[in-house]
């Protein structure tokens, strides 16, 4: 086991290397006066300008000589400073973002952090739910009913559903507001008295006692949160269901209950603990698959997390932005994989022995 | 068990399509309307009294979409940054209220001009603080537009202040040092001439690391020929600039935020230029990440930046040491929201004072409307009559903007190996157009009778646009109503179509059995940067009206990304281009010279023959200080553009601004970046 | 594989076990393939997205006749009723450069003239001519879409699968670096680089999403085929000397394809959605080509007043939504006949 998870750190290095070659390569596609957009905003008052840009930014270099910049920097041929080189710890310059790339992912992370965390837990907690419900009253009311619910779910695209959420809750009943902060709340927030501990704001403001900036907090989060939640459920809601239905069958199931324990031993002692092993890859692809699903969420929402920050690179080819977008999910996705496989040590009897 | 599965499906889907159609018929646009209406009172004491107030009259919230590059006063050139800049620096002239081209003095107390128009001599406050605490000197002044020309590079507006200092035609400090490497330092004492500018090689222009490179004799004599021009007496407060032509627009030119005065220790302590003629080149043509204030300011304004949150919110506090009485305002909050949607939503809820609202939605807006105000040319104001008290919106109407989308035709179309599909075929065979196509005046005409300027505006602007006399727009030397306009005539439109000689036989294409544009036909793509529906519908109506005339006439809308449209452009790819232009200061100079001679004068590929006609007359425009002979000689110029038809001068819509009626005190200037928050207030 | 018919006389087994009559159907797809294929037409649910799937294709076939075009050489251009942003009302008249009448029009509406049976949304576009041609856009991408990533999930998953060792560790190791950027995310990038190649259409956006949505075909193909290898009838052809390929292709494949092959033709509908993803992204189709994802985000901006323009939103939501949902339908239908743990089960 600790073999296997060795095994997969090394990798690492190599699926990160591949992922921004590949973004790079995308991006030769276009020209160098294509990629020099990026840096105007308007029509150039004089051709030169585009030609600087180029210049500066060695977009008209080959691949790799480009790739190379971005690893080591440049160095000033007069002042032999060095700008730059994500080998160095720099990540750049998001032109999109307005501010150093780790900045823009330093600031933003918080935001989508601590909304996919209030996501994730109704998701597992309510989705596993439902899914046992299902698979005990197998086509029952419950069964039909949670099918209904993730078909119509998963039917929906993610955009609308997020600008009805919006309309009804926000510019109808003025609920719950889009954005992360009120004006009030954000001048608190951004006061010397208020002190950050994880960036959280949740968390933050518990722990700043300010209950009032709590209440605003989530219910900027609430409809992202819902919106984020409700595809994933119904996923969650059928693997659970499937993986259940599947334990209940299995023999030792039978066993215990042609010994005589009740049925509410037999489903929650016996059958549920196994049926979790299937459910805990789930849950490792879910936690990626929010980090997609920030993307549309996050932009419908206003929310500023680094799902919205990374589209407007991706749309604008803001290739630096996007390499530090791209290193930064490949990391969670690798480190979302090792827990799981963790997780599946201490649940799965037959992995721990191999 | 299976049929109550398909019952609850049927159910749904049901329900789904109820939902839809119980939303029209519970809500009638009536009960929308009145919910919306109360929404920005829910702070306040209800509905039912005539005035509408604010949840928080001390905070103003304008929601917008897009972010400033970087709040360098010197370097920035966009909206977003120029209106933090307005409010958190200050000009020694400004705009003076409603009026486009009236100024008042700001941080001169007074200004005068020597006889021969050269030289602006500026008296300067006493007593005026930088927001850290320093005082602001007459040095800091000269050290500022020092810095803006020096530093300035093509993505900066400092082009508009070069060209005062150095002669017409020059837009970058590039340009002088090439100057002094050509023709040595000397040249550069009385400016630059045309004809030294064109045996420039153009090198150095945004190459950064060229400049670094160059002989630093010649550095530091084009940064001490540019510090001769001021002349400075820090315990007098004045300062005096000399310019190398007399220039019709400068003080308009220096009431721009890009002219504003910075602190020269604050600058050299943050790790900006220190003003040391040795080092400037390390900061010349500088993107925001080299820029070490990019993200701080320190003015001397009525506003403080409190904070900025790229992609969220700016946040500007009063100065309570301000120089003059402080605002009234104690907090600005400019929020960026992308999406239209939400902005409106935050407007109904009484989130936000003030949001971008898209000429399309304007509708949306204009239900919420209770007082109309109408533009009075002649008062320069705004003219309001309140329609119906339970509603919350002020409605402003009629003044002319500063914007303009046109049309352009390209001369001579590039067409690399033949490879431009732009071009169609690239051969008069009615499946293209050769690069030459435009070069007919005939077919120039003809486009322009084919455009239809009653249908643009009642379409697009509701009505509310008129159609511009020339390039410079309304109230300004150069526009007069009697100008002469194409207008829309198709039996024009074919008469001017067989009157074009594309094969060049000598014989217009109506008459020629050989066959010409009229029986072959062409083919060709109007391209425009994508998202621009403005934009997109000027090509679909042009396409239309052309393929009326002649069903071979075929003109296909291309919208482009942003990077294939700036690559069309640049490499002159597209043979009919739509673009527009915003003007930075409001002179006809800033219409002409871009539209005959610069900028889209030299993407359309203009014949030379014809450029060589404009360029005098613009040049003796901006020359001529007094406006009625101004205007004549623009209105020489007017003719020969009618006549020439480069483009089509498309229309110039009129405002249609709304505001929540509790806020006061608003100055309507378009050439403000938005709002200057210091006299609003909130009742 | 082929079946063979059973011959000769077993009265004498019929007491002892029960037998039941092999169709044609099923003796052509073998047994496993021939559940599945029954199993779609069984249930109610499956019978009702069936049936919604059905209605689309009607659509789509009839569109000339429900939605004449303007120009028969270029339909998918919606035609505009001139160049107002406001979008009319379901029912208002058709000022200018109305389209042909159909011949149904008359008897069906009463009327002389066409008028905007579901409104127009944003810039005169007509609502329902929008909906009526997308029907065919949203069946061509999804095809093209389903069928490209299917076969290259194919052929790199059984490459893979049947070369083994470094072949796989690196074409594996590939499918690892696609799926680390999330999917949307490298669809979008893609697509954003493709558009000012190839220009604003359709294909920027197909290729997106076939270049980042074969990954997940490639490794269950290749799971399938790494357990098919080891059955027995695959054992018994090595055995007898059949050539590597020929196992591949005759033996291995066919069996381990059909359960993903009807899978994959499913997620049509998902690729419908990620279509309509991209557009509100603001990378997809020519500004007025019928899409539905363009058709819904025309409405983006009246979203908000819902209250007054609903028709906007409503009919291409819903027309997407029911064809999104009678493939899921359908799908989950299938996903119980296919679980092998189901078998012999309801």
């Amino acid at each position: 086991m600790v073999n296997y998870i060795i095994r997969r750190l090394l990798l690492v290095p190599l699926l990160l290397f591949g992922v921004t070659i590949l973004i790079f390569g995308m991006l030769q596609f276009l020209t160098p006066v294509e990629r020099s957009a990026l840096y105007v905003r308007e029509i150039p008052k004089n051709e030169r300008q585009i030609e600087g840009i180029i210049l500066k930014y060695g977009l008209d270099k080959p691949l790799y000589v480009q790739y190379w910049r971005w690893l080591v920097g440049t160095t000033d041929q007069v002042t032999g400073e060095r700008n730059g080189g994500i080998l160095f710890g720099d990540f750049g310059w998001s032109r999109t973002g307005g501010q150093p790339v780790a900045t823009l992912i330093k600031n933003r992370f918080p935001n989508t952090l601590d909304l996919t965390l209030w996501a994730v837990g109704p998701v597992i907690l309510v989705g596993i739910w439902l899914g046992v419900q299902a698979a005990v009253h197998h086509n029952g009311f419950a069964d039909q009913a949670g099918r209904i619910f993730s078909i119509v779910g998963t039917s929906f695209p993610t955009f609308v559903f997020g600008l009805l959420m919006l309309m009804i809750f926000y510019a109808n009943l003025q609920w719950f507001p889009p954005g992360r902060l009120s004006t009030e709340a954000s001048i608190v927030v951004n006061s010397e008295s208020f002190k950050t501990y994880t960036s959280l704001l949740t968390i933050d403001s518990l722990l700043n006692g300010r209950f009032d900036i709590f209440i605003d907090t989530l219910r900027h989060m609430i409809l992202p949160i819902l919106t984020l939640s409700y595809i994933s459920w119904a996923t969650f809601l059928r693997v659970t269901r499937s993986s259940m239905l599947e334990t209940l069958r299995q023999d030792y199931v039978t066993t215990a209950r042609a010994k005589g324990l009740p049925e509410r031993d037999v489903i929650y002692k016996h059958a549920r603990p196994n049926a979790m092993i299937s459910v805990i890859t789930l849950a490792g692809f879910t936690v990626v698959g929010l980090m997609g699903g920030v993307v549309i969420t996050e932009t419908v929402f206003d929310y500023p997390g680094i799902g919205k920050a990374a589209a407007e690179a991706a749309g604008q080819l803001d290739v630096v932005t996007v390499l530090g977008f791209a290193l930064f999910n490949g990391l969670i996705l690798i480190v979302a994989n090792v827990v799981v496989d963790i997780l599946y040590a201490f649940v799965d009897p037959r992995v721990r022995l191999s | 068990m299976r049929k109550l599965f398909t019952l609850f499906s049927l159910l749904v889907i049901a329900s789904l399509a109820l939902a839809a159609c119980g939303g029209a018929d519970t809500a009638a646009p009536s009960t929308g309307g009145e919910e919306a209406t109360q929404a920005p009172s829910t702070g306040g004491d209800g509905a039912a009294t005539s005035g509408f107030t604010s949840k928080d009259p001390t905070t103003f919230v304008a929601v917008s979409f897009g972010e400033p590059d970087l709040l360098d006063p010197a370097l920035d050139y966009e909206t977003a940054g120029g209106e933090v800049l307005q409010n958190v620096y200050e000009t020694l002239v400004t705009y003076k209220g409603n009026y486009l081209s009236e100024f008042e003095p700001l941080l001169a107390e007074s200004w005068e001009l020597s006889d021969d128009g050269t030289v602006y001599t500026f008296k300067l406050h006493q007593g005026v603080k930088f927001h850290d605490g320093a005082d602001l000197t007459a040095s800091d002044v000269a050290y500022s537009f020092v810095r803006g020309m020096l530093q300035g590079g093509g993505s900066s507006p400092q082009f508009l202040i070069i060209e005062p200092f150095w002669g017409v035609g020059t837009s970058d400090i590039s340009e002088m040092v090439e100057v002094a490497q050509v023709f040595g330092l000397e040249a550069l004492e009385d400016g630059v001439s045309t004809e030294e500018m064109d045996e420039l090689p153009y090198e150095l222009y945004d190459n950064v690391e060229a400049m670094k490179e160059v002989d630093s004799e010649i550095l530091v004599g084009v940064c001490e020929a540019l510090y001769s021009r001021f002349e400075v007496d820090d315990a007098a407060g004045t300062i005096s600039m000399k310019l190398a032509l007399p220039w019709a627009p400068f003080i308009s030119t220096i009431a721009g935020y890009w002219s504003a005065a910075m602190d020269q220790d604050w600058v050299a302590a943050n790790g900006g230029w220190d003003g040391s003629c040795e080092t400037w080149q390390d900061f010349y043509a500088m993107q925001p990440e080299n820029d070490p204030i990019y993200d701080i300011a320190n003015g001397t304004g009525p506003f403080i930046l409190d904070h900025w949150t790229p992609g969220e919110e700016i946040v500007l506090v009063r100065n309570e040491d301000y120089w003059r009485e402080p605002a009234k305002l104690e907090r600005v909050v400019l929020q960026n929201v992308g999406e239209w949607s939400t902005r409106f939503a935050m407007m109904q809820a009484g989130d936000a004072d003030w949001v971008a609202v898209p000429p399309e939605n304007r509708s949306q807006m204009d239900a919420l409307v209770g007082e109309t105000c109408n533009w009075d040319a002649a008062l320069v104001d705004y003219v309001c009559e309140v329609t119906d008290e339970t509603k919350p919106f002020r409605l402003t109407l009629g003044r002319s903007g500063n914007t303009r989308s046109d049309i352009f035709f390209n001369f001579n179309v590039a067409n690399p190996d033949g490879s431009n599909t732009y071009l169609g075929s690239g051969k008069l065979d009615g499946n293209g157009i050769p690069t030459d196509f435009f070069k007919d005046i005939h077919v120039r005409k003809a486009f322009n009778y084919c455009f239809d300027w009653d249908t643009y505006i009642a379409d697009i602007f509701n009505g509310e646009a008129i159609q511009s006399k020339s390039l410079a727009i309304e109230d300004m030397p150069g526009y007069n109503d009697d100008d002469p306009t194409y207008s829309f005539d198709l039996a024009k439109c074919e008469e001017e179509f067989k009157l074009a000689d594309l094969d060049k036989d000598g014989i217009p294409a109506g008459e020629d059995p050989e066959g010409d544009i009229w029986t072959t036909g062409f083919r060709l793509s109007g391209t425009y940067n994508q998202g621009n529906t403005t934009r997109q519908t000027l090509v679909e109506m042009l396409s239309l009206n052309v393929n009326t005339v002649n069903d071979k006439f075929i003109i296909e809308s291309v919208g482009l990304p942003w990077p294939a449209f700036l690559r069309s452009i640049n490499a002159k790819l597209a043979p009919l281009f739509f673009v527009g232009w915003h003007e930075d200061i409001h002179d006809p100079h800033n219409w002409y010279v871009p539209y005959l001679v610069t900028f889209y004068a030299n993407r359309q590929s203009i014949d030379p023959e014809i450029k060589a006609q404009f360029v005098p007359l613009v040049n003796a425009g901006v020359l001529e200080s007094d406006p009625a002979a101004r205007n004549e000689i623009y209105k020489e110029l007017n003719q020969l553009v009618y006549d020439n038809a480069p483009g089509i001068i498309g229309v110039l819509s009129t405002s249609h601004g709304f505001m929540p009626r509790y806020v006061k005190g608003i100055q309507y200037n378009q050439n403000y970046s938005n709002f200057y928050y210091y006299p609003m207030y909130k009742e | 594989m082929t079946q063979v018919a059973p011959t000769g006389d077993n009265s004498l087994l019929a007491e002892s076990i029960s037998m039941r009559k092999i169709g044609r159907l099923e003796r052509l797809l073998g047994p496993d393939n021939y559940r599945i294929v029954v199993g779609m037409f069984k249930t109610p649910a499956s019978i009702i997205g069936f049936s919604l799937i059905l209605f689309f294709v009607l659509v789509a076939i009839a569109a000339p006749l429900l939605a004449p075009p303007i120009n028969p050489s270029d339909p998918y251009r919606i035609p505009r009723d001139g160049f107002r942003a406001e979008p009319q009302p379901m029912g208002s008249e058709w000022r200018v450069r109305q389209p042909p009448i159909p011949f149904w029009w008359k008897a069906v509406t009463g009327e002389e003239e066409w008028f905007h049976i579901f409104g127009t949304s944003q810039g005169g576009y007509d609502v329902y001519y929008g909906i009526i041609w997308g029907t065919r856009t949203a069946f061509t991408t999804g095809m093209i879409v389903v069928v490209s990533t299917f076969l290259i999930g194919i052929i790199v998953g059984s490459v893979s699968a049947y070369y083994g060792g470094v072949v796989d560790m690196i074409l594996m190791r590939i499918v690892d670096v696609m799926m680390t950027l999330p999917f949307i995310l490298a669809a979008l990038i893609l697509a954003a680089v493709l558009t000012p190649k190839i220009g604003r259409s359709l294909v920027p956006s197909i290729l997106a999403l076939v270049t980042f949505g074969w990954m997940g075909y490639a490794r269950i193909i290749r799971g399938d085929i790494l357990s098919t290898k080891e059955r027995d009838y695959v054992m018994a052809a090595r055995v007898i000397g059949v050539k590597d390929s020929r196992i591949l292709f005759r033996h291995i494949l066919p069996n381990a394809i059909f359960p993903t092959l009807v899978l994959a033709s499913l997620a049509i509908g998902d690729v419908v959605l990620s279509f309509a993803a991209l557009s509100f992204l603001g990378i997809g189709t020519e500004i007025g080509y019928a899409d539905w994802g363009q058709v819904l985000s025309f409405a983006r901006n009246w979203i908000i007043s819902l209250d007054q323009y609903w028709y906007i939103v409503v009919w291409p939501g819903l027309t997407l939504v029911l064809f999104v949902m009678g493939w899921n339908l359908l799908g989950d239908a299938l996903r119980d006949v296919l679980d092998p743990r189901m078998r012999g089960k309801s």
